[in-house]
């Protein structure tokens, strides 16, 4: 797979991350970082799924790269997730600032493991 | 349903998504190279990803206290920078997934170490990015 098309599915997955947090910021006014929650559970459930297709079908890992490392890695951020929850516990919300930090790491986590076993039961 | 003055935008401009894509392909672009450079070894501690994920909150931290609060050209700079290029050279779906096949392998002591160092070094990055940015700015006159 050429670097230029993992190139353009990370420029994808970058734009896509973008729209859902602009709109759900704009549909939620914005106080809780719901955008990057969003996308990285989402982001996270589609890897595990792709990881487990391309285990299954002993796929090229062509298919991985562009789509895994390219758009999902650019899809899923974990700098804005440290610093917005880092800007919750500097804006005095503690609670909202621990349950973005413990809440992103179960749901990703779940949804990776989960992903990862829905691709293999169902290929 | 709320009554309001003019529309709501609920999507960001054409112009603004490409900048955040622009960004974007060149922080993948990164990320992905350094990924062929250094292969990861897949039963090991993800190093790679550590380092991408936890250099990345540093920069991000730095950069978006650096960068002015307004104005037309440092909200081009945080969306081609911020969002676009760091945004998409770290990645959390990759995290979450070494997590998992971390503790699939039967190493679920790694599984949380890498769990616990990936947001401790990451927090701890990114709080000292912002304070190198506080430091760095340029004084107000008195």
């Amino acid at each position: 797979m050429s670097f230029w098309m993992v190139a353009a599915a990370a420029a994808l997955g970058a734009a896509a991350r973008y729209a859902l947090d602009f709109h759900l910021a704009a549909r939620s006014a914005g106080r809780l970082p719901w955008g990057t929650f969003a996308v990285n559970v989402s982001g996270s459930l589609a890897l595990g799924a792709l990881a487990g297709w391309v285990l299954f079908h002993d796929a090229s890992t062509g298919w991985r790269v562009v789509l895994g490392t390219g758009f999902l890695g650019a899809y899923t951020t974990f700098s804005t997730w440290m610093m917005e929850t880092l800007g919750l516990w500097q804006r005095g919300e503690r609670a909202a600032a621990a349950l973005n930090l413990a809440g992103s790491w179960v749901a990703g986590t779940a949804a990776a493991a989960l992903g990862l076993w829905l691709a293999l039961r169902l290929s | 349903m709320s009554l309001q003055q003019g529309p709501r935008v609920l999507w960001p401009p054409l112009a603004s998504l490409l900048v955040v894509a622009a960004g974007g392909g060149f922080g993948g672009a990164l990320r992905y190279a350094l990924t062929l450079a250094f292969p990861a070894d897949a039963a090991g501690f993800p190093w790679l990803t550590f380092g991408i994920n936890t250099g990345g909150a540093a920069l991000l931290g730095f950069l978006l206290t650096r960068l002015p609060a307004s104005g037309p050209r440092a909200a081009m700079l945080r969306l081609f920078l911020a969002t676009g290029v760091l945004g998409s050279f770290t990645t959390f779906s990759s995290f979450s997934l070494e997590v998992v096949e971390l503790a699939g392998q039967g190493d679920a002591a790694l599984a949380l170490a890498y769990s616990v160092a990936s947001i401790g070094v990451g927090l701890a990055a990114c709080a000292a990015g912002v304070a190198a940015g506080r430091r760095s700015r340029p004084q107000a006159p008195r």
